[in-house]
């Protein structure tokens, strides 16, 4: 099963465009890709064609075209598969490019080739996923350093508190309507003193999907991580489908139901949004209520195991008194119908994630490829 | 004339661990007390049902006093102690832990510190006195 196919092809000054528009409507028959013309290092012209294809019939055919390969060449790729795949199990392929032309595919190894990135469904989706913990894991203190709790707020006391509980790192939220330079120098001074990592994280509060895109965009520049308090649909849905948000905080919020649905999942996992299980509003719900919370947090879980959206649990912690151990919440966690694989990844790698993410932000050109060096 | 029980044999018996925890609360806390939340917080976790199943018991307690909370508020009590609980639910009873949030209206929080196979190991790794 593929969710999607996108290949790239360069056209040198030598090559015609046309005849390498020919050998990629031998792959892709019904693509039309996009033209972006670039400059090479001899400040010669090279042209980049594009394109993305994420319909059935059309991927379908493609794989209809790699099954008709002869044998030693199919072997050839289930031999290499695994240096082929990445760890967000994506398998890139490199068809060369006069072969194509000629009507004949074949997987090369040189550049000079159209490069296929082709998008397996599975889950997890990510291989390094496929963490296994053995034993029990209270006993493997090195796993302490690796946890996150990306919703807090207060002042110098929690970050302190959550330090102490054995958190890795905190992004210290503040809400982007009250967010001025004062703020901004208060949180510097507190980075400055902490001896864990620290990260702010703006979080937006609106009524209508267009003032939601807008706040997005200038939080954007100033915030490391960006959250949309979710609850009503509309911003349920506009927070799932932007690239620019990172966590969509609540859905739940004052909601009977979980406020994901399967559209909202898929949208999420395509534009690697990541929802958000907050545990102070489990906490401070009223107890004859609780049940409530839980069955939305097991109904989140479900969508998460089809749709292989992002989850991550926050303590939410208004102060010192909401902050909770991390293998506690691993505990807690198992109410919600959590696995401990799953709670390790909601808790700390995909925090992970999203801070690395956010930090090599401005070095990212396209997908897949980011400035390392500049010359 | 009430007679006491023959112990049981060592295979027969249940097979325990121990959770060491710390408390801090914003005011007075009795043993019973403790023992009065974390009962009530598993019925609300798990119910009648639930917390039957856990044999659970705060077997000891120790009140470390003013000024000792890791928070740093000197008007708080901070307290650590040891639960009882069988071997095959010691996750359930953890999470029993951080759900409870208030005693008569003010804030209180429970934090592990660790699982231990006996008290005396658990008291010489987590309790630290």
């Amino acid at each position: 099963m593929i969710h999607n196919i996108s290949y790239r092809a360069f056209v040198y000054g030598t090559e015609s465009k046309e005849k390498v528009l020919e050998a990629i409507s031998t792959l892709f028959p019904n693509s039309s890709p996009q033209c972006e013309a670039t400059e090479g290092y001899y400040k010669n012209q090279v042209l980049i064609l594009h394109d993305k294809i994420d319909k059935k019939k059309s991927i379908k055919e493609f794989v209809e075209l790699l099954s008709s390969m002869d044998d030693p060449a199919k072997k050839r790729i289930i031999n290499q598969l695994e240096d082929k795949m990445d760890d967000y199990g994506n398998l890139f392929l490199r068809f060369d490019k006069q072969r194509a032309y000629q009507g004949d595919l074949k997987v090369v190894e040189h550049g000079d080739s159209i490069h296929t990135k082709i998008k397996i469904a599975a889950y997890p989706a990510k291989k390094r996923w496929h963490w296994k913990l053995e034993g029990n894991y209270s006993t493997k203190k090195n796993y302490r350093e690796n946890f996150y709790d990306l919703n807090i707020s207060g002042n110098k006391g929690i970050v302190q508190e959550a330090e102490r509980l054995g958190f890795a790192g905190v992004s210290l939220t503040y809400n982007f309507d009250d967010y001025n330079s004062e703020i901004s120098k208060e949180y510097d001074e507190l980075k400055h003193e902490s001896n864990i990592l620290m990260r702010n994280c703006l979080e937006i509060n609106c009524k209508n999907p267009e003032e939601l895109k807008k706040k997005v965009r200038k939080s954007r520049k100033i915030a490391d991580i960006v959250l949309v308090r979710g609850g009503d649909n509309r911003i349920n849905r506009a927070a799932c489908e932007d690239r620019n948000v990172d966590i969509l905080s609540q859905p739940y919020r004052n909601r009977r139901d979980s406020g994901m649905n399967h559209v909202l999942a898929r949208k999420a996992a395509e534009n690697d949004v990541a929802v958000e299980i907050n545990l102070s509003s489990f906490l401070k719900t009223n107890l004859r209520y609780r049940h409530r919370i839980v069955s939305q947090f097991r109904h989140i879980m479900a969508l998460k195991r089809k749709y292989g959206f992002s989850v991550i649990i926050t303590s939410g912690a208004r102060s010192s008194y909401d902050q909770r151990n991390p293998l506690d919440i691993f505990a807690l966690s198992n109410c919600f119908g959590m696995t401990e694989n799953e709670s390790f990844e909601a808790l700390s790698i995909i925090p992970q994630h999203i801070i690395d993410r956010n930090d090599n932000r401005d070095n990212f050109v396209l997908d897949g490829v980011r400035t390392v060096v500049e010359l | 004339m009430n007679q006491k029980l023959k112990i049981l044999p060592p295979t027969m018996r249940d097979k325990k661990r121990y959770i060491a925890f710390e408390l801090i609360f914003q005011g007075h806390m009795t043993r019973e007390d403790v023992i009065d939340t974390i009962i009530e917080g598993s019925l609300y976790l798990y119910g009648a049902c639930g917390t039957g199943k856990f044999d659970i018991w705060v077997v000891k307690l120790w009140k470390c006093g003013k000024n000792t909370s890791p928070h740093g508020n000197p008007d708080e009590n901070y307290m650590r102690g040891i639960i009882r609980c069988r071997r095959e639910e010691v996750d359930s009873v953890r999470a029993v832990l951080p759900t409870i949030t208030r005693f008569r209206g003010k804030h209180v929080v429970f934090h592990t510190l660790g699982i231990s196979g006996t008290i005396k190991s658990a008291i010489k790794n987590f309790i630290k006195l």
